[in-house]
């Protein structure tokens, strides 16, 4: 009791302090303030300040010059139910009364709240909406390239090339490509240069636990993950473009730390920019103590066994863009309920002991375009995915895939780890579920910035050498 | 039946190290991390030579891994574990085949060999011995330690240099190693049917690692084509041989269990008989272990090219397995069994004396072919000794024959290899493409035993009895190049349309060929008629694994072919994978077959299993 009064002091403290300090005028921080105050949680609070701290708002309101609008002016010009604001919580018990919800709310959202049974969902809290938004190099490159006039070409191949012919990830892979996307084709080029929206991710750790249809968990895996972007680097060393890497796009690697039996198994993945040519994907495989190369055409395993993220899933969409195989169709645009970015301070999930459940989970409403793309060969895995693509900075918000005969097979919904201060992300936390088999691979990002800063060994990069990483 | 106090106290012990180790967690922080396991299991064998099915190896494992990492450069590995084999306590006694009996029709049978028990005496099973060896593998620096290492990163990727105790693996062959030849083997367990990390005999090693292109070298490199180069460079000053049992009857009898060689079947190519009362005392004569003077030393560069991934290779090792080199031998009066112990007088014979007790006019080989010829036409060669004829009377003399197993060769070695995603071809529902391994390594000088001499007295000898010889002419050097052609691929069914992940299969073709391989001898002393080096020896491996029921049950199966000699193996192993990540149960079951003594799996035809097991890792 004592403890709980000190803590609603605290974070009163900080949000008074706050509200002394604070411009007013930006309604996606006015509104976090507000909120925070209203629930007195001192997590609240802080992110609050950080989205409201100078440099952060100067970032936004130069992309928001940029684009032409921001999340919060587009839903204010929306005519949205009254009801759906921040502070509303949704649970079992009320959901029903809430029949605008389901135009806001996918339907296997809406089904875990309902549930009873298998990966339940205590309560949705909405919280407001953010202004999120890539790193001042690519603010900046965007706008040069926009000045400029700049043009790209969405081949039929399924290249994205310069005017003068060049692949554009590699010698303009800090431009988003087409800001208001008129198309899928469009809309599909400008999420897959979100890539990993910075130039480099250092996850240490990062936790996989799945969950069976009993909300046991079955299995863990904890691995550590490094991932960078090899061209136009604009944060992080080495700027420019990685050397030796002319014709990739980007890569990583991961180590497993965790069970015992697979420590070691270690991978590394090169993306290249031509859309014939194959991922290279060698894989350090313990028990041989040696290294094999693995068919990079194959997207379509899980990461590793009993796992419902597959490589293609990897960072929620990494199939590569390829016109011949898919189609990439706009079929809308509007809101969607996803769980805020607010990993650089706290998780938006409270889950129950084993994290098999969710108490409580933050949702905040996005403006996004709803991509769809249809597999046209009739063999991959998915037949449809329909991503939500945040208007503001191009990553989805939310992801349903559905397997070959049409059902609803798995579900993506993430928490990034946001940095509004620079604009870089990496993640936080994933919820990856199939309401098919009824399970859930919950996934727990640590992001190590530390490591960003101090700079990405190329050794990471090299599968020879990140077998000795531990 | 009941257990007998040893036997519960052992099964009681390795409970008890399973339920402390469920217990265990693994301990970290965030720059180190001790983990380990235990793993204990319990199997059949079955398809003996003898004895049908009886208990067979129980072979555990207690293990302890650790690592720190100080800086982003600095990495210290450690590795310990303590192996063994219960098998000498609770494994049934399998009879197998010994020294030439006597007693049997030109002397063609074997005298039976216990492999897990004393002798009962003779005439029935003579000799015996339990593989307690085998119980604790427990030598600190050759058994125990498995990896103590430093490596060094340089920060800015130009070069890493790791040095310590450490196994390294080359090359893309499975199974078959043209290249994966830095660290020997140790096959005592279950030949080379574990996997290769657990196979191999890590060494002190230094192994420096050079990135050309990060250290502004490249561009020679690059300007014929040769992409992301390095160079790396091994100083291996630890000496290893592979390590195996013979399951050999003579004198101090030692036994290696199921998967010990078998006992050499000891015949005269002329004659068709047992060469009966010739026994083997075999000496390691390996070079010194830990030499600066005398090191391994090998070198790998590493490039792209053609697409692919390609790597020149090149090794100025030692062998790893040996051949055979007669010293001398023994002459034991007053025992026909060859056992040293039992013997009431030994007479060491010089190198030449052996070789005149065998192959000299009127000795012993003379005698052994006269019994087909015109039996006593040629007298008794040791009846000047007081050794009674076995054409009058009991035999009560026997010969020993002094062998070195010989690994102070060289082995010198060149190769390459060369893997590549065929992606110009896609194939089944998901388009996938292949994935080309191949390998080639030609070997200068690799020593053989040859199954062909002319003794000093000017006769030809084929076989066993080309043996006793002086190594001068029982040991030739022959080049031998050798090809691997694998591809991998992950098989989607196209009638499966919901299926989770892919089969993983990979098939290999391997082609051994040997310069002038007449009268060679596959693996010294097995020198049966056709257990003689192929001019092209050929294998074909085919390994795939799946997971079922939400990647629960793992199945993974692995058949190797001996195409030349017509043998094959089999082992499929099943992992229950229900039980959370700290139990790990597993069904494995070992299958050969082929000829005796012919090939690699002719040894061990009779040696199949299934082993239960369990592993708790924490």
């Amino acid at each position: 009791m004592k403890r709980r009064f000190l803590k609603s002091v605290a974070a009163a403290a900080l949000i008074s302090t706050l509200s002394m300090a604070a411009q007013a005028g930006e309604k996606w921080v006015d509104d976090w303030k507000a909120f925070a105050e209203k629930t007195g949680e001192a997590k609240h609070a802080e992110w609050a300040k950080l989205i409201g701290d100078p440099e952060s708002v100067k970032l936004a309101k130069e992309w928001a010059e940029l684009r032409g609008y921001t999340a919060s002016s587009l839903i204010e010009k929306a005519n949205l139910p009254a009801e759906l604001k921040p502070g509303l919580v949704i649970n079992k018990d009320n959901i029903d009364s809430f029949p605008w919800l389901k135009d806001y709310l996918p339907q296997a959202s809406m089904d875990r709240l309902k549930s009873s049974e298998w990966f339940k969902w205590g309560e949705i809290v909405i919280v407001p909406t953010n202004s999120y938004y890539m790193s001042r190099g690519v603010l900046e490159a965007t706008r040069k390239a926009q000045k400029d006039g700049r043009k790209l070409n969405a081949t039929a191949k399924g290249n994205l090339l310069t005017e003068d012919g060049k692949h554009a990830f590699l010698v303009q892979n800090d431009v988003v490509p087409f800001l208001h996307p008129k198309d899928g084709t469009e809309l599909n080029w400008t999420q897959a240069f979100h890539s990993i929206g910075g130039d480099n991710l250092a996850f240490k750790h990062f936790d996989l636990k799945v969950c069976n249809s009993s909300n046991k968990v079955e299995r863990e895996y904890s691995a550590d993950l490094f991932w960078a972007k090899f061209h136009n680097r604009t944060d992080y060393a080495p700027l420019g473009s990685m050397p030796g890497e002319e014709t990739a796009v980007e890569g990583g690697s991961v180590y497993f730390l965790k069970p015992l039996d697979i420590r070691g198994l270690s991978a590394v993945r090169i993306r290249y920019a031509d859309v014939d040519k194959d991922d290279n994907f060698r894989v350090f495989i313990p028990s041989l103590r040696r290294t094999r190369t693995l068919a990079g055409s194959d997207g379509q395993d899980p990461m590793a066994a009993g796992l419902e993220i597959t490589w293609d899933d990897w960072r929620g969409y990494w199939t590569k863009t390829d016109p011949r195989k898919f189609e990439y169709k706009m079929v809308g645009e509007g809101f969607v309920l996803g769980q805020p970015d607010t990993g650089h301070v706290y998780v938006p999930i409270v889950e129950n002991e084993n994290g098999c459940e969710v108490k409580q989970i933050e949702l905040e409403l996005r403006p996004v375009w709803i991509l769809e793309v249809n597999d046209k060969t009739g063999q991959y895995l998915y037949s449809k995915r329909k991503l939500y693509i945040d208007k503001e900075n191009y990553y989805q918000q939310y992801q349903e895939m559905y397997d070959r005969r049409g059902n609803l097979f798995r579900i993506w919904d993430d928490s990034r780890d946001f940095d509004p201060k620079t604009g870089q992300a990496q993640w936080r936390e994933v919820l990856n579920w199939n309401p098919i088999s009824n399970r859930m691979t919950h996934m727990n990002m640590n992001s190590s910035w530390e490591t960003l800063k101090k700079g990405l060994a190329p050794s990471l990069f090299d599968i020879d050498e990140l077998r000795d990483y531990r | 039946m009941k257990l007998t106090k040893l036997k519960a106290g052992l099964l009681g012990v390795t409970a008890m190290g399973i339920c402390a180790t469920s217990a265990m967690a693994a301990i970290e922080g965030e720059n180190w991390w001790i983990g380990g396991r235990i793993k204990q299991g319990f199997s059949l064998a079955y398809d003996l030579e003898n004895n049908g099915a009886s208990k067979g190896p129980s072979n555990f494992l207690l293990e302890v891994r650790g690592n720190w990492r100080p800086t982003n450069s600095i990495t210290i590995k450690a590795d310990v574990w303590l192996r063994g084999d219960w098998y000498a306590d609770i494994g049934s006694d399998i009879k197998q085949g010994g020294i030439q009996d006597f007693t049997s029709p030109g002397f063609v049978g074997q005298f039976g060999f216990n492999i897990n028990g004393n002798g009962a005496g003779f005439p029935g099973e003579p000799f015996g011995s339990r593989p307690t060896a085998n119980r604790f593998f427990s030598d600190f620096n050759d058994e125990m330690l498995r990896e103590l290492s430093i490596q060094f990163k340089d920060p800015e990727g130009r070069f890493s240099l790791k040095v310590g105790k450490f196994q390294r693996g080359w090359g893309q062959s499975d199974g078959l190693r043209l290249l994966d030849v830095l660290n020997a083997q140790d096959l005592r367990e279950r030949f080379v049917l574990r996997d290769a990390e657990d196979v191999r005999i890590p060494a002190w090693t230094a192994a420096l690692n050079l990135n050309f292109r990060r250290m502004g070298l490249s561009k020679p490199f690059e300007a014929i084509g040769m992409k992301r180069t390095s160079l790396e460079l091994i100083f291996m000053p630890e000496v290893r041989h592979s390590k195996f049992v013979i399951n050999n009857p003579t004198s101090g009898a030692t036994s290696g269990g199921i998967f010990g060689f078998p006992y050499p079947r000891l015949l005269d190519s002329k004659s068709g008989l047992g060469t009966a009362f010739f026994g083997t005392n075999l000496t390691d004569n390996a070079p010194d272990k830990f030499s600066f003077s005398d090191p391994n030393l090998a070198a790998r560069l590493k490039f792209e090219a053609f697409g692919g991934d390609m790597t020149l290779n090149w090794l100025y090792g030692h062998q790893e397995l040996p051949v055979t080199s007669l010293q001398g031998a023994n002459l034991l009066l007053g025992t026909a069994l060859n056992d040293e112990r039992q013997a009431t007088a030994v007479i060491p014979l010089t190198l030449d004396q052996g070789l005149g007790a065998a192959h000299a006019p009127g000795q012993y080989l003379d005698f052994l072919r006269s019994l087909v010829s015109a039996p006593g036409s040629v007298p008794f060669p040791l009846a000047p000794f007081g050794c009674t004829s076995p054409l009058v009377g009991a035999p009560n003399c026997s010969l020993n024959y002094n062998f070195n197993l010989d690994y102070d060769f060289r082995k010198k070695l060149v190769g390459g290899s060369f893997t590549r995603e065929i992606s110009e071809l896609r194939l089944g529902p998901k388009n996938v493409s292949p994935v080309l391994r191949t390998e080639f390594s030609y070997e200068f000088d690799k020593p053989f035993n040859t199954s062909r001499v002319i003794t000093p007295f000017g006769e030809e000898e084929n076989g066993t009895t080309a043996l006793v010889s002086a190594p001068s002419s029982s040991i030739v050097f022959r080049d031998q190049w050798s090809v691997m052609v694998g591809v991998d691929y992950f098989l989607w069914l196209p009638f499966l349309k919901n299926q989770r992940g892919s089969i993983f299969t990979s098939a290999q073709f391997f082609n051994i060929h040997t310069n002038n391989s007449d009268n060679l001898l596959y693996q010294a002393p097995y020198a049966a008629i056709d257990s003689r080096v192929n001019k092209n020896q050929q294998f074909a491996t085919l390994l795939w694994n799946f997971a079922l029921y939400k990647e629960k049950l793992f199945i993974e199966g692995l058949s190797v072919w001996d195409i030349s000699f017509k043998g094959f193996t089999h082992r499929q192993r099943i992992d229950f994978n229900f039980f959370g990540d700290t139990f790990r149960p597993r069904l494995e079951w070992i299958h050969v077959s082929g000829k005796k003594e012919q090939g690699l799996l002719g040894f061990f035809k009779n040696s199949d299993i299934i082993e239960a097991s369990l592993t708790v890792q924490f």
